[in-house]
């Protein structure tokens, strides 16, 4: 074997494995951003690549959503139960629920889907999960595209609540980020995650009024605010607020707040603990 | 003597280490793919299913320094290429250290990168991934294109390439910024001739300009030409180190049953 080295020889060297700290993380995370947003680029483009309509897809499919949507609840059941501009109601409710429960699956999937570039490359991981909430932002753009149509249709005269929506998408993609990152990691080594993720979006579907409105369901007021203890119910509720200017109790808001801020504190914190263990 | 070479004999540095590898154990941990019926589990006791620890490398120590071009011989599940998937720092090891003064490039043939999308968006994806900026991946483009020796099938989804197309393809991405340390994961062995004359040309001259290559193959003459160190390693122990003759006579000789 080699003969022993001088020890200031090794201490030039850093031992692998050893976590960066949490600011160069953040810096090389925002030096590689062109990484993450070649990464959404390139998954947005390989979806509909073999198809004949190719990238108007992205389009094509919202719409045919809120199609189906008023086929189903506008004519069919007729469930406006004293909403107003119910068609617009459901509409914004189901295409930020969808981006919301995209980004998070689509996170959670991330970093299997990605292994090769994984094990082939060193970068910051939480890259991976990041561009998959970017791809979604952009796959939102023809999603709100399609509101406006619709919310036009019905009638809908937006007010200076409009102005918020900007902070209210951004709050929805951090907070998406911070769940996302938190599923990205924990099925690397639970992948039984990613069959049980649908269902349970499934059943917040139902509890966090898409499909109804819970200020006009329920009745006790104690009950509509413990509502706010639902994130994705904060996310619908407060888009809903900015864009159709529905009225919403003051606790929506806060709860957004503190939900975003949890979720991107502890995703980010967790993700990093496991950064070299993803591609093994 | 000129004042330049007095200033050569003063700076003289001792060998620049790059690499210190020290007692390194890695364990895998697999669930067994053993169906057993419901009844011989109870009668066994066997009711969960068996996790089994394979033990890929069991202490090895090896040190690389600046310029080096080590080679690493061995049977089909020696070690080989579980120590170099744990030099790049994404294979947690359970006991010992590995120190390296930058992180290590890996080259292998399974990293295809993406197959739906065409060589080009690979290339772009791959040098994004490195830390290059959009502006600098534009300028290599054509450069790192040429070098694959992929022109006219760039923008064709990498799922119609064969093996050897995606070995080139990654070889050329991994190698368009020289990186100081490169490991090779028999990358070499499926390209045409000239693409391996070509890439024997760049690693040799990755090895002048600064860095370090660390070489898996099974092809020996190759390895024995590229290398200037070689170890042996079975069973996850390194078996021999010294000079690629050397090492090789006794890998050689071993096999001779």
């Amino acid at each position: 074997m080699s003969a022993p080295l001088d020890q200031h020889l090794l201490h030039e060297l850093t031992v692998l494995g050893t976590r960066t700290p949490l600011r160069d993380y953040l810096s090389e995370l925002w030096t590689r951003r062109h990484f993450a947003i070649g990464l959404a680029d390139s998954d947005m483009r390989a979806k509909h690549m073999n198809s004949v309509l190719g990238q108007l897809w992205h389009l094509l499919n919202p719409a045919m959503m809120i199609f189906v949507y008023w086929l189903v609840f506008g004519l069919i059941l007729d469930a406006r139960r004293g909403v107003d501009n119910y068609i617009s109601f459901l509409v914004v409710g189901v295409i930020i629920f969808r981006f919301a429960q995209n980004s998070i699956m689509g996170a959670a999937k991330s970093i299997a889907a990605n292994l090769g570039l994984i094990r082939s490359i060193q970068f910051p991981r939480a890259l991976v999960p990041i561009s998959e909430v970017y791809a979604q932002l952009l796959a939102l753009v023809p999603g709100i595209v399609l509101v406006a149509l619709v919310a036009a249709i019905d009638g809908v005269r937006p007010g200076p609540e409009l102005l918020a929506l900007p902070v209210v998408i951004g709050a929805a993609a951090m907070f998406s980020t911070g769940i996302g990152l938190l599923a990205a990691r924990a099925s690397t080594t639970l992948a039984d995650l990613q069959q049980v993720l649908p269902h349970a979006f499934r059943i917040l579907l139902y509890m966090s009024g898409v499909l109804f409105s819970v200020d006009a369901t329920i009745e006790s007021e104690l009950i509509t605010n413990l509502f706010a203890l639902n994130p994705f119910y904060c996310i619908i509720t407060a888009t809903r607020w900015s864009i159709l200017g529905t009225p919403t109790s003051i606790w929506v808001p806060i709860a957004l707040g503190v939900w975003t801020v949890l979720a991107v504190v502890l995703g980010f914190a967790w993700f990093r603990r496991g950064e070299h263990r993803y591609g093994a | 003597m000129g004042p330049e070479d007095a200033q050569l004999v003063l700076d003289q540095p001792a060998p620049d280490l790059l690499v210190d590898v020290s007692d390194v154990h890695v364990t895998y941990h697999v669930y067994e793919d053993v169906s057993l019926g419901i009844r011989t589990r109870i009668a066994t006791r066997q009711l969960r299913r068996k996790r089994r620890e394979v033990h890929a490398v069991r202490g090895v120590s090896f040190q690389l320094f600046r310029g080096d071009a080590l080679g690493i011989v061995g049977h089909n599940g020696s070690g080989k290429s579980t120590i170099l998937a744990a030099l790049t720092g994404l294979l947690p090891i359970d006991a010992g250290q590995i120190r390296v003064r930058s992180r290590p490039t890996l080259l292998s043939v399974g990293a295809a990168l993406r197959n739906q999308l065409s060589g080009r968006r690979n290339i772009l994806l791959g040098c994004l991934a490195l830390g290059m900026t959009p502006a600098e991946v534009e300028s290599r483009m054509d450069g790192i294109i040429e070098f694959s020796g992929l022109e006219e099938f760039i923008d064709l989804p990498m799922k119609a390439y064969s093996s050897g197309m995606r070995a080139r393809l990654a070889f050329s991405i991994a190698t368009a910024r020289t990186p100081e340390i490169l490991l090779v994961d028999e990358a070499l062995a499926v390209g045409d001739e000239s693409f391996r004359q070509r890439s024997a040309a760049r690693i040799e001259s990755i090895r002048a300009e600064a860095g370090a290559v660390i070489q898996v193959s099974h092809n020996l003459r190759e390895l024995e030409a590229a290398c200037n160190r070689m170890i042996w390693m079975d069973h996850g122990l390194i078996l021999a180190e010294g000079s690629p003759a050397e090492v090789l006579e006794k890998y050689r000789a071993s096999q001779k049953v």
